[in-house]
C-alpha cells in the first residue's frame, strides 16, 4: 500500500461508502418495482418433493407414519413401502427424493420431514453417487432445495446469521430474488412450460411409492454410463461434505430417539465398473459407511452386491419386483424388539 | 474454518479484540491458540502433525545454528527433510505411488492386491511443510538465526491467515514481525485491510464459485460438448482458480494486516502476463520463489549450460506439479509448463526483469492473449480428474464441433471476465493492490456496491472450500 500518495483516503472512502449504500438501496427499490413482472420461484425443488410433502402431511394428520425411507432415487425406486408395510405390519413412507444428495437429504429430513412426522425408524439408503462431493446433479438439487421458498419458510435457522438471512428473505427483494439474479436466463426458462422448474405431475403412488419404474433387465448401459459420468459420478470423490452430512443426519435422528438403519444400496457390476476406481471405490464406500454406523451405534446393512443384473431397470435402480423383495429384506433388518415382523 | 464461513464472522473480531487488548507473549500465545483453533475446527486430529513439524524444525534448527561442524549440520538438515517430506509423503503421496505400482504390475499381467487404505489428506500440509523446510534451510545456509522462542516459532508455522493456503512465507520476513511488539494499525491500514478482505470475498463468492458449475459441466462430459462450450469451460476454470486462490490470498493479507502483520503478495495479475516466464513470476509467487530458491538453484539453476538449464526447468516444474496433487494429471500440467518455460528461454525472449510494469499498450494484447491461452491449455490437465478426461477435452476442443455454449454460461462468464480485467489492469498500472482507495468517491462507491451485491446475490448456500485447501 502506498499511503503517502493517499492524503484523503479515509475521507474519500467515507463518501464512497455512502455512495455505495445509496446504490445498493437503488438496486433494492428497482428490483421491488420489477418483482411483480418476474416469474415466481417454484415452492419446492421438484414436483416430487411437493407431492410427497403433501402426502406426508395427510398421513401424519392421522399419526400413521412409523417408518421413513430416505435417500435419492436409488431409494425412491429401490425400497417399495407397500411391500414393507405388508411385511412388517408397520406404516412406512418413502420420502426419498430423486437427485438428492446426502446434504440435501439431511436438510429435507431435518427441516421438513421430521417437522411433519414422528417416526420410530428411519432407513437411510446410500449409494456412492449420493456421497460424491462433486456431483453436478447433486449440487443442483441441493441448491434448488436450499433456495426454494417452501424450504426457506420451514428451515430452522442454525445460527444467528441464518436468522438475519431469514429476516432479509422476508424484507429484501435483493435477497429474495437471488436465484433469478444469479441466472437471468432462468427467467426465460421458468416461463416455458416443460422446462425444469415447471410443476409437472409426478409419478407418486401411495406411501410415496414409485409408480413410474420400468422392469428390467436394462440394455442401454453405454448411454446410462455416459449420463451418470456426466452428471452424477463426475469427479467422483467421497469422504467430505456429503459424508459429513450423513453423520450429522444420523446424529439428528438419534437425538430424536429414532432408530436408524443405514443401508448400502444394491447396485450392479456395471455401476461398479463406472466408478473411476471400481471395486476399490466400493470398498472405500463400505469402509466409510461401516465407520459412520459403528461410531453412531446404528445398524448397518451392506446390500450393495446382493442382487443380480436382472433385478435392475438400470445399473443403479432396482425393478419394481426387486424393490418389493428388498423392502421385505429391510423389514426384517429393521425389526424392533417387541415388534414381530414376517420373516422372509 | 473457512474465511467465507459463519464461524469466521465471529472468530476474527474476537481474536482481533483479544490480540489488541493483550501485550507481548500473551498476544503471541493468543494468536497461536487461535491458529490451532482455526485449523482444528476442520479436524483436530491433525493438529498433532503441525505440532510435530514445529517441534522437529525448532529443535533441528537450534542444533544447526549452534554447530560449526559441517557433517553434523548436514545430518540435522537431513533429519528435518526426512521428517517433513516423510509426513508429506505418507499423507499425500503414498496412495498415489501404491496405485501407480499396482497399475504398472497389472499392465505387466501380474496381480497385485494391496490392502485398501483410506488416508485423509490434512488440509494445508503442503504449505506448512514447505514453510518449515524453508526455515531450516535458511538456518543451514546461515541466512537467518534460529528462533529461540518456541511460542513465536510455533506461530510462524501455524499463523492462521496463511496456514492452509499460503502465501508460503519466509522466516526472515514473517518471524521478525511476529517477534516485534506491534502497534495498532492506523485508519488507512485498517481500511486497506478491509478493502482486501472485501475484494477477496467477492473474487471467491461472486467469481470463483459462480464459475464452478460451468466448469463442472464442461469437464464432466467433454465428449458431449461443442468445441466452443469446451473453450468457455476452460476459460471459466481459469477464472475460477484465479478468483479462488487470489481471493483467498487477498482475505489472508487483509486479515493479517488488521493484526499489524504484512504478508507477501502472492499474485501480480498473472493473466496480464506477456510471456510464460512473466506468468510464473506473477502466479503463486511464494511457491515459485520457493521452488527457485530451494530446488532450481541447488540443481544448478542456469549456471551449468543451456541443456542442463532446460532439464532443471523441467524437473522443477514437474515437481511443482506434483506438489499440487498426487496425480499424473498434475505431473503433465507441470511438464507442460516446464516445456513452455524451456521453449520461451530457447527462443531468446527471456526477460530477467520481474513483471513488466504497465499494461494496456496495443502491443501488449496479442502476447498476453497467446500466453493466457497456453496457460488455459495446461489448466485442462490440472482440472481434469484423469488423463483420459483431459485427452477427451483436448480432442473435443480441437474437433471444432459446432454448437454454442448455453446462454447462462455467457451471461456469467463475460461480466466476470470484465470485472477481473478491470481490477487487474487497475492494480497492475498502479502497482497497488488497494488501488480502489485512490479512485474518486463515485467510482469507489460503485466498486463497493458491486462487491456487496456480488457477495449477497451469489452467497446463500454452505461455504464452498477454497480449491487450494486440497493441496
Amino acid at each position: 500500500m502506498r499511503e503517502n500518495t493517499r492524503p484523503n483516503v479515509v475521507r474519500r472512502a467515507k463518501v464512497a461508502a455512502a455512495i455505495g449504500l445509496a446504490l445498493i438501496a437503488l438496486a433494492e427499490v428497482g428490483l421491488r418495482l420489477a418483482e411483480p413482472h418476474l416469474p415466481e420461484p417454484a415452492q419446492w425443488p421438484s414436483a416430487e418433493a411437493a407431492a410427497k410433502l403433501s402426502q406426508i402431511g395427510e398421513l401424519s394428520a392421522t399419526g400413521e407414519i412409523d417408518v421413513i425411507f430416505v435417500g435419492s432415487s436409488v431409494v425412491a425406486e429401490g425400497i417399495d413401502p407397500l411391500a414393507y408395510n405388508d411385511s412388517s405390519g408397520r406404516i412406512a413412507y418413502n420420502a426419498a427424493l430423486s437427485a438428492a444428495s446426502m446434504r440435501a437429504t439431511e436438510l429435507w429430513v431435518r427441516d421438513v420431514v421430521l417437522q411433519e412426522t414422528d417416526p420410530s425408524i428411519v432407513v437411510i439408503g446410500v449409494s456412492g453417487r449420493d456421497l460424491n462431493d462433486n456431483g453436478i446433479s447433486q449440487t443442483e438439487f441441493y441448491e434448488r432445495l436450499t433456495n426454494s421458498p417452501g424450504y426457506i419458510d420451514r428451515r430452522k435457522p442454525a445460527n444467528p446469521l441464518e436468522h438475519v438471512e431469514s429476516w432479509f428473505l422476508q424484507h429484501s427483494a435483493l435477497v429474495r430474488l437471488r436465484p433469478i439474479l444469479r441466472d437471468p436466463a432462468a427467467i426465460v426458462v421458468a416461463q416455458n412450460p416443460g422446462q425444469p422448474g415447471s410443476e409437472d405431475e409426478p409419478d407418486i403412488g401411495a406411501f410415496g411409492s414409485d409408480v413410474s419404474a420400468t422392469s428390467g433387465p436394462y440394455t442401454d448401459f453405454g448411454q446410462w454410463r455416459m449420463a451418470w459420468l456426466a452428471r452424477h459420478l463426475n469427479d467422483y470423490s467421497i469422504g467430505n461434505s456429503e459424508t459429513e452430512a450423513l453423520g450429522r443426519l444420523i446424529e439428528t435422528l438419534i437425538a430424536h430417539d429414532i432408530e436408524v438403519l443405514l443401508v448400502n444400496m444394491p447396485v450392479t457390476a456395471d455401476y461398479v465398473e463406472t466408478l473411476p476406481d471400481g471395486r476399490r471405490d466400493m470398498q472405500e464406500l463400505d469402509l466409510i459407511l461401516e465407520d459412520i454406523a459403528s461410531a453412531a451405534g446404528v445398524e448397518y446393512l451392506d446390500a450393495s452386491a446382493q442382487y443380480e443384473k436382472t433385478d435392475f431397470r438400470d445399473p443403479a435402480h432396482l425393478t419394481p419386483e426387486a424393490s418389493s423383495m428388498f423392502a421385505r429384506r429391510i423389514a426384517n433388518e429393521a425389526r424392533v424388539a417387541g415388534e414381530p415382523s414376517e420373516d422372509l | 474454518m473457512l474465511f467465507n464461513s459463519f464461524e469466521f464472522v465471529f472468530f476474527l473480531p474476537l481474536v482481533l479484540a483479544g490480540h489488541w487488548l493483550l501485550r507481548g507473549r500473551w498476544r503471541t500465545g493468543l494468536l497461536l491458540v487461535a491458529s490451532y483453533l482455526f485449523y482444528g475446527w476442520w479436524d483436530p486430529r491433525f493438529l498433532g502433525l503441525i505440532a510435530l513439524s514445529t517441534l522437529i524444525d525448532y529443535v533441528v534448527a537450534l542444533g544447526i545454528g549452534s554447530s560449526d561442524v559441517e557433517t553434523r549440520r548436514r545430518l540435522l538438515l537431513g533429519v528435518s527433510l526426512v521428517a517433513n517430506l516423510g509426513i508429506l509423503f505418507a499423507f499425500k503421496y503414498s496412495g498415489f505411488f501404491v496405485e501407480s505400482a499396482v497399475e504398472l504390475l497389472e499392465s505387466l499381467g501380474l496381480e497385485a492386491n494391496p490392502p485398501f487404505l483410506r488416508i485423509v489428506l490434512p488440509v494445508g500440509i503442503s504449505f506448512y511443510t514447505f514453510q518449515t523446510i524453508s526455515y531450516t534451510f535458511d538456518v543451514f545456509r546461515r541466512r537467518i538465526e534460529p528462533s529461540r522462542d518456541l511460542l513465536t516459532f510455533g506461530l510462524y508455522v501455524a499463523y492462521f491467515p496463511q496456514l492452509v493456503a499460503g502465501p508460503i512465507e519466509r522466516a526472515r520476513e514473517l518471524l521478525p514481525q511476529l517477534e516485534a511488539e506491534r502497534r495498532f494499525p492506523d485508519r488507512q491500514k485498517i481500511l486497506s485491510g478491509l478493502v482486501l478482505i472485501a475484494m477477496g470475498l467477492f473474487k471467491k463468492v461472486a467469481i470463483a464459485d459462480v464459475m464452478a458449475p460451468i466448469v463442472n459441466i464442461a469437464f464432466a462430459a467433454p465428449g458431449n460438448q461443442s468445441s466452443l462450450s469446451l473453450l468457455v469451460g476452460v476459460y471459466a476454470f481459469a477464472l475460477q482458480i484465479y478468483g479462488d486462490f487470489s481471493g483467498y490470498t487477498d482475505v489472508a493479507r487483509g486479515t493479517s494486516r488488521l493484526f499489524g502483520i504484512e504478508l507477501m503478495r502472492n499474485f501480480e495479475q498473472p493473466y496480464l502476463s506477456r510471456n510464460i516466464t512473466e506468468f510464473w513470476r506473477t502466479w503463486h509467487i511464494s511457491l515459485s520463489n520457493w521452488l527457485h530458491d530451494y530446488l532450481y538453484i541447488p540443481l544448478g539453476g542456469n549456471r551449468k549450460g543451456s541443456t542442463r538449464t532446460y532439464v532443471n526447468l523441467m524437473i522443477v516444474m514437474v515437481l511443482g506439479g506434483l506438489w499440487h496433487g498426487a496425480a499424473w494429471t498434475f505431473v503433465i500440467w507441470g511438464f507442460l509448463h516446464g516445456a513452455f518455460l524451456a521453449i520461451h528461454r530457447m527462443i531468446g525472449n527471456y526477460s530477467p526483469r520481474g513483471y513488466q510494469g504497465r499494461f494496456g499498450a496495443r502491443r501488449d494484447w496479442l502476447p498476453t492473449l497467446v500466453t493466457f491461452n497456453l496457460v488455459c491449455f495446461a489448466w485442462i490437465f490440472f482440472r481434469a480428474p484423469q488423463i483420459s478426461s483431459a485427452v477427451d477435452y483436448v480432442r473435443g476442443l480441437f474437433s471444432f464441433t459446432a454448437g454454442l455454449p448455453p446462454t447462462s454460461w455467457m451471461t456469467l462468464l463475460v461480466p466476470a471476465m470484465l470485472i477481473v480485467l478491470v481490477i487487474d489492469i487497475a492494480q497492475r498500472n498502479s502497482n497497488d493492490h488497494e488501488v480502489i482507495l485512490t479512485w474518486r468517491p463515485l467510482a469507489q462507491g460503485f466498486a463497493y456496491a458491486v462487491f456487496f451485491l456480488g457477495v449477497l446475490v451469489f452467497s446463500g448456500g454452505p461455504a464452498v472450500p477454497f480449491i487450494y485447501f486440497q493441496f
